[in-house]
C-alpha cells in the first residue's frame, strides 16, 4: 500500500490593530459666588473658602472633554451642609461636548449658609460616546 | 485643599455598556461667625410650683384672717 501525504503550510499575520475611540473627562475647578458681598471664589486659590454665616451663595463646576471623541454627558451637583444633609441636588444636561477644550458646567441655585462649619460640594459626571 | 475624586468605570477598548461615571467632592466652604445653636427649650415648671404654693399660702392666710374676725 503506498503512503499518501499532503503537504500543508499556514501563516498568520498580526494584520490590523483597531483602537476604539477613548472617552474621557477631567473635572475643572470649583467656583463659588457670594451674592451677599458680590465676591467670587475660585478653587485654584485654595479650599475651603471662608465665607461668613448668613451669606447667600451659589456654586458651579465644569468638566473638560479630554478624550478623542464627542461625548454626551449629564452632570450632578450637590450641596452638603455641615450636618451631612444634602440641601441641593440638581442634574444638568445631557450636553454633547466635542473633544478638545470644550466644556460643560453645572450650577446650583442660590442657597443660604445657615450653619457653621464645613460645606461640601459634590459633583458626578455620567458620560458616553455621542 | 481637599478634593476626593473617584473613577467608577471607563470604556475600555470598546463600546461602553454603561455610561462612564466620575465623581468628585470638594471641601468647599468654611462658614464662620454664626450663632451657637440654641439649646432645647425647657418649660420652667418650677415657676408654676412656686406660683401654686404662693396661691395656697395667700388663700390660707385669707381664710385664717376671716376666721379670726368671725
Amino acid at each position: 500500500m503506498p503512503l499518501i501525504t499532503t503537504a500543508t503550510q499556514e501563516i498568520t499575520w498580526d494584520a490590523i490593530s483597531v483602537a476604539a475611540p477613548a472617552a474621557d473627562i477631567e473635572f475643572g475647578g470649583l467656583y463659588i459666588h457670594d451674592e451677599t458681598d458680590d465676591e467670587d471664589y475660585f478653587s485654584r486659590n485654595g479650599l475651603p473658602f471662608n465665607i461668613a454665616y448668613g451669606h447667600e451663595v451659589y456654586g458651579n463646576y465644569y468638566i473638560t472633554n479630554i478624550g478623542d471623541v464627542a461625548i454626551v454627558i449629564s452632570l450632578l451637583i450637590e450641596v452638603i451642609d455641615p450636618d451631612a444633609l444634602v440641601v441641593i441636588s440638581e442634574w444638568e444636561g445631557p450636553f454633547t461636548v466635542n473633544p478638545g477644550v470644550n466644556m460643560a458646567s453645572a450650577t446650583t441655585n442660590l442657597f443660604t449658609l445657615d450653619k457653621n462649619g464645613l460645606w461640601l460640594i459634590h459633583g458626578r459626571a455620567e458620560f458616553d460616546i455621542a | 485643599m481637599m478634593v476626593r475624586e473617584f473613577v467608577f468605570g471607563m470604556p475600555a477598548g470598546g463600546v461602553a455598556q454603561a455610561p462612564a461615571v466620575r465623581e468628585v467632592t470638594w471641601d468647599a466652604i468654611s462658614v464662620y461667625e454664626g450663632p451657637t445653636p440654641p439649646g432645647e427649650f425647657k418649660f420652667p415648671w418650677w415657676l408654676v410650683g412656686i406660683g401654686a404654693a404662693a396661691a395656697v399660702a395667700i388663700r390660707t392666710q385669707h381664710i385664717m384672717k376671716k376666721e379670726k374676725h368671725s
